[in-house]
């Protein structure tokens, strides 16, 4: 009996706690409603100089109430403040109609009920009708040149993507800018790129350790591929140096293309493989102990139980694994290293 | 016995607590999203001026005349005359996209309830 009111006790404590929470909570989305301004102040720069005719109206108020949805998402005008574009010592940094245009229409709507005003001059937004090139273009008044010097003709320009397709300038942090989460950004559109980096032979961003931007310069680049450098071979070799050379005994296509046998983004072969010894090497090499060649009666030699002892089996069958003997593939500086075993 | 039963009833009443606090919470943020929509919050906020008056002080202004405000509050809302903002322009008031009246009556209580 003791026990059963000790537990009726204990429930009544936690309703009554849990309901004095619900109670409390009764201003749950809107940060600002905690600072109370002077009545009758003319409304005040919030964050950048003159942003006041915009945060006039866009402040907290346009934080998701109660749970966001998917929609919701994005982040709030005033983010702004947490990044490097809410500088404002910096006098470069500019303001909301730097990038947004004046918006003249916009400022001066006058709707009723749930109407919208016309969007403004510059709208960022994913569906917006502010062309690509016209959205790119307030960015690029201040970040023109150094890695951005080739986008103008790159294939992200040519084919429409704007700066906000992949950044998201309000956010305080840029998932785009940061390796770990970087690579989703890339595979909103490069899908079959995600496919692969989940094959068993890949790079590793998925645990965080390089991003695209490693190997690719979405802003343009002169080389094949927004590759970061001129060729894809000077790309690989800004991590793979050792595969650079030059050798004593190159292997020809290690210095004319890394992709004649390897794919950047993922395999099933290791490493990055496009296809398993010795039908990868059997592509170009045919001779002397091809394994396509059939074996013929003497295949197992004197282990075999072949009469004649100085009988070793046949090349063709030893020849499976090209890279158990030709350890070197991509070139070796071993004087006897011509065949590149060592 | 007599312990148990008045436990029962506390248990009871806190219950009863409980329901009527979710219930004012979710109301909270039912207005508000009413708000939202009809972009109320691009001139008020609950408790910050901006181009017009804040909801809190608004209530505070019709405190002990609440039918005075409701009636005032719904004609604003609804027929959309000419106030004055807090700079001292004036502009015309939006209309808000709801005709019911009891809804009505529910948003503009819940503004004077703050």
């Amino acid at each position: 009996m003791k026990q059963a009111r000790q537990m009726l006790l204990s429930a009544c404590v936690g309703m009554l706690l849990v309901s004095g929470a619900a109670f409390g909570a009764d201003e749950p989305a809107i940060a600002g409603d905690t600072t109370v301004a002077p009545a009758k102040a003319p409304a005040k720069d919030l964050i950048l100089k003159g942003d006041a005719k915009c945060t006039g109206c866009h402040d907290e108020a346009d934080e998701p109430i109660g749970r966001a949805t998917m929609l919701e998402l994005n982040p709030g005008v005033l983010a702004i403040a947490t990044t490097r574009h809410g500088v404002k010592g910096d006098e470069r940094t500019p303001t909301c109609t730097d990038c947004h245009g004046e918006s003249k229409d916009h400022i001066n709507f006058k709707g009723k009920g749930k109407e919208k005003p016309p969007a403004p001059d510059r709208s960022f937004r994913k569906i917006t009708a502010t062309p690509a090139a016209e959205r790119n273009a307030a960015c690029l008044t201040c970040h023109k040149g150094d890695k951005r010097t080739h986008w103008e003709g790159s294939q992200h320009a040519a084919n429409d993507v704007a700066c906000n397709s992949c950044h998201k300038v309000h956010a305080e942090h840029d998932p785009v800018r940061n390796k770990k989460t970087q690579a989703e950004v890339c595979f909103t559109c490069h899908k079959n790129e995600r496919a692969d980096t989940h094959k068993i032979s890949t790079h590793p961003l998925a645990a965080g350790k390089m991003g695209c931007s490693d190997c690719h310069n979405a802003h343009g680049s002169a080389g094949p591929k927004l590759l970061k450098k001129n060729t894809l071979n000077e790309t690989c070799f800004t991590c793979h140096a050792e595969k650079r050379g030059p050798f004593l005994w190159e292997h020809q296509p290690v210095t004319e293309d890394c992709s004649s046998c390897h794919t950047p983004h993922g395999s099933n072969i290791t490493p990055l493989l496009k296809s398993r010894a010795p039908f990868m090497c059997s592509e170009c090499h045919d001779g002397p102990h091809n394994s396509d060649v059939p074996y013929g009666t003497v295949a197992a030699g004197i282990q075999g139980g072949y009469a004649n002892p100085n009988m070793n089996p046949t090349e063709n069958a030893t020849g499976r694994g090209c890279m158990n003997c030709h350890s070197m593939v991509h070139g070796s500086n071993h004087p006897a290293g011509a065949l590149l075993h060592r | 016995m007599k312990t148990t039963g008045a436990l029962l009833a506390l248990l009871l009443c806190s219950g009863v607590f409980h329901a009527t606090a979710v219930a004012a919470a979710d109301d909270d943020i039912e207005m508000r999203k009413i708000l939202k929509e009809n972009d109320c919050f691009k001139c008020h906020a609950v408790d910050k001026t901006k181009k017009g008056p804040s909801y809190k002080s608004i209530a505070a202004k019709y405190k002990g005349k609440e039918a005075e405000g409701e009636e005032k509050m719904i004609k604003n809302i609804t027929t959309g005359p000419m106030v004055k903002l807090e700079d001292g322009s004036e502009e015309e008031h939006k209309i808000i996209d709801i005709t019911d009246k009891q809804e009505l009556k529910k948003l503009v209580r819940w503004i004077l309830s703050l």
